[in-house]
């Protein structure tokens, strides 16, 4: 018998072009996981645990702080804070970063509480830093906070360079007024998170991420409001934020990220508010539930496994102007899909799966919709209530835009370069302005898909947008809301039209597929008066 | 990989040289891989009546699954949790046989790229960058950062093509070039994340040899940078995955007029 010695001597150990095949085979191979799934998170029972519900951030005595604070400003106090979690009973605790109100030190880190805003509640929010310094596998402890979709000033805005560092602190103005003051720039379903330049995927998937919701006479958060232009949709008990990602665990019980996944970061373990596919019981009547994708790069295609439809009432963050009847709801990375589900008349007892049929298997994107999917959450209905609740045929009616009057156009091109990640042929550079948009003074932005068979969402900060066109093509009924995630697929080009209009500074848009985002897909734009 | 692989490697270096041009089979290509899958050794196990002319590989290859190789799966949670890097053989330009992760990456702050000598024309001046970059950090390049140039190429780039391209760009210590066996090379790229899940754009190696890897191999903290940076951005970059985070600055950006205006019908 020959032996690999042997070989070697013989001078065997050569390359040639004809073996290239092979070569190139055996590399591959041996970068796959052995056979299906092993090498991956521990198995763990699904539906063992209910649905964790975030608390509302309870304001705290007014403090000092740069913030402007007008009479009837509310003041809140969140600690950044590492700590061990509970992903699921099967797994020991693992070790997270997350956002703690001062007022609940006992409550669960991530995802953080639930900010609740009124509109023209002006708010101020201080966000201590008690992240530990010590070196951790992933997470870096410099810290800034994005809240997503709000409208508010540079400085509060979640500057990536802007951080405040372990024993530092961060005041956030957030005035809460709607553009020009027009309602019908009210918001719903905002979400803040971390946005530390080079390293928000970590920060992120650490678990620093968590909801903002906000209300006004319109969608009030009162089923029973008695003003005639409340929308009185599901409320309280009823309206339900759920976050959905997807992470990946050793057998100790540790989140594992892979700081080389640059194309973007895959798990193999869905949560819902932080647990591994957990059940929830539901009232035989309407729902609200505030789907936000916070994974890192995967996409997700839901059904109901009842075969039931869902009715979108919002897309990001803001409601539609009429709600839409949807057999699945694709949700890309940090975008948001407000929905009511009706489990009247369903036999108590009975359980119904969310489920994602959208395979994935890179951080590429998406690559199809198959038969049977993945079992996110179990719904599990659980006797009668009452429902005062309704969804109206006329949600929140959208600002009138005029894009054939439109004067100023630019041009984005998303793209992957050299195993980077660009804009316009240059990736992120905290100095360079590549757009200067007026306040004021509409604009229409064509963001191009660089191609490759990439997906690429997104997120354009302080203003929503509005998708006129996808390939020259009018877009579907529930992205012709306002937006403020736009997914680019594979060479499509997306024309968007946006108006700044208040807070003169320095903003960023960017791929939010995280990794992507990282290095460096990102833009600096200046709004200027 | 045990000692022995590196007197393997030298003896095959050799053998690169007596025999390129006759030679099929690439052998090696197993190596690596078999050893980390705990694997048999697949080489052990090559039909010798073959004669060095073909090849049979057994069944453990799992040729039947080769049918999507287009996205290579990641590697184990455990293999990720370890904080671990492949720790394949290398050859430096001096001919000096280290291992990647024990002598080259733990406990140390490193700038990796990917190269090859030939990529004069269509690569990013990767090399030239790192080249301001190491002048830029002056004593600091072998002391608290090492710079690690890896070949693509390494049956062309053996060590002595390495050394004179090393002068080119006026290399000093702590700037290391990197040959060894290509399926290894291979696999450490994609480990370190440079890979594209369309085959084509993956085969063309100048779609790898722009990017700088950043890392810390003391804390396991990686980041990474286009090589079409400026200096000061690539040392910035630098910083932030070497420094303890406290001696990081917030910073507001400058305002300058735009570079890149590129608005139209104002």
């Amino acid at each position: 018998m020959l032996t690999r010695r042997d070989l070697l001597k013989m001078g065997l150990l050569a390359g040639g072009s004809a073996m290239l095949p092979l070569e190139q085979a055996l590399g591959r191979n041996l970068l796959r996981l052995p056979g299906g799934g092993n090498g991956g998170s521990p198995a763990t029972t699904p539906f063992l645990r209910s649905l964790p519900l975030p608390a509302t951030v309870q304001p705290v005595a007014a403090f000092s702080t740069r913030c402007a604070t007008p009479g009837g400003t509310v003041f809140y106090e969140i600690h950044e804070k590492e700590g061990l979690h509970s992903f699921h009973p099967d797994l020991p605790p693992a070790t997270v970063w997350g956002y703690q109100d001062v007022n609940a030190p006992n409550a669960p880190l991530t995802p953080g509480p639930t900010f609740i805003g009124r509109v023209n509640v002006p708010a101020v929010a201080r966000f201590v830093n008690d992240l530990p310094t010590a070196p951790r596998s992933f997470g870096v402890p410099n810290t800034t906070v994005h809240r997503h979709g709000g409208f508010q000033e540079d400085l509060s805005d979640g500057i990536p360079t802007l951080f405040f560092r372990p024993g530092e602190s961060y005041d956030y103005c957030w005035p809460n007024s709607n553009p020009d003051n027009d309602p019908r720039e009210g918001e719903s379903t905002l979400w803040y998170h971390d946005h530390l330049v080079d390293f928000t995927a970590q920060n992120v998937y650490r678990g620093l991420a968590g909801f903002h919701l906000m209300f006004d006479d319109v969608d009030s958060g009162n089923e029973n409001d008695p003003n005639p232009n409340a929308l009185r949709l599901p409320s309280g008990d009823f309206d339900v934020p759920m976050v959905v990602q997807d992470k990946l665990f050793a057998g100790n019980g540790e989140l594992v990220y892979d700081s080389f996944s640059h194309n973007g970061f895959l798990g193999d373990k869905f949560c819902v508010n932080g647990a591994i596919q957990p059940f929830f019981s539901v009232k035989q009547r309407k729902y609200r539930f505030r789907f936000l994708n916070g994974s890192n790069a995967r996409f997700f295609e839901f059904f109901l496994s009842n075969g039931r439809s869902f009715v979108q009432i919002g897309a990001d963050d803001n409601l539609l102007p009429h709600p839409i009847t949807r057999t699945s709801i694709r949700i890309a990375p940090a975008e948001r899909i407000d929905v009511v589900l009706d489990f009247n008349g369903i036999p108590t007892g009975t359980a119904i799966f969310l489920e994602n049929r959208l395979q994935q298997t890179s951080g590429r994107g998406p690559d199809r919709v198959v038969s049977h999917g993945t079992q996110v959450l179990k719904f599990i209905v659980d006797g009668p209530a009452a429902d005062p609740s309704q969804v109206p045929n006329n949600l929140r009616e959208l600002p009138p835009i005029n894009p054939g009057a439109v004067t100023v156009q630019r041009r984005f091109e998303f793209a992957r370069s050299h195993g980077g990640w660009v804009v316009n042929g240059e990736f992120f550079d905290p100095n360079r302005v590549l757009a200067r948009p007026r306040l004021g003074v509409p604009e229409i932005w064509t963001l191009k898909n660089g191609g490759g068979g990439w997906f690429h969402p997104i997120h354009i900060h302080l203003e929503s947008h509005r998708i006129l066109t996808r390939n020259g093509r009018i877009p579907p009924a529930w992205e012709q809301g306002r937006k403020d995630t736009v997914v680019l697929n594979p060479s499509e080009e997306v024309r968007i039209y946006i108006e700044f209009r208040q807070f003169a500074g320095q903003y960023v848009f960017h791929c939010h597929n995280i990794e992507h985002e990282d290095v460096a897909m990102m833009g600096r734009f200046d709004t200027i008066l | 990989m045990k000692i022995e692989s590196m007197k393997e490697w030298a003896t095959a270096r050799a053998g690169i040289r007596a025999v390129l041009a006759s030679c099929v089979v690439c052998l090696a290509a197993c190596s690596g891989s078999s050893a980390r899958k705990g694997r048999p050794d697949s080489l052990a196990q090559v039909d010798s009546t073959t004669s060095g002319t073909e090849v049979a590989l057994d069944g453990d290859i799992e040729s039947n699954d080769l049918d999507d190789e287009e996205t290579p799966r990641s590697p184990s949670v455990d293999e990720i949790q370890s904080g671990k890097l492949p720790n394949i053989p290398l050859l430096t330009q001096d001919d000096k046989p280290v291992r990647f992760y024990d002598d080259l990456v733990k406990g140390k702050v490193v700038m990796i790229n990917f190269m090859f000598t030939m990529c004069q024309g269509s690569c990013p001046g990767t090399s030239a960058k790192l080249a301001k970059v190491q002048d830029a950090l002056g004593d600091r390049v072998g002391r608290d950062v090492f710079i690690l140039s890896i070949s693509l190429d390494p049956e062309k780039d053996t060590p002595t093509v390495l050394k004179q391209y090393a002068e080119r760009y006026g290399a000093r210590p702590g700037w290391s070039f990197l040959t060894g066996n290509r399926s290894d090379i291979e696999g450490l790229r994609h480990r370190l994340g440079l890979f594209d899940p369309d085959p084509v754009v993956d085969a063309d190696k100048t779609q790898h040899a722009g990017v700088i890897l950043l890392g810390n191999g003391a804390i396991g903290r990686w980041s990474r940078i286009l090589a079409l940076a400026k200096p000061q951005q690539i040392l910035d970059a630098l910083d932030r995955v070497a420094l303890d985070p406290q001696k990081w600055k917030p910073a507001m950006w400058s305002s300058e007029e735009p570079q890149a205006p590129n608005a139209s019908g104002r």
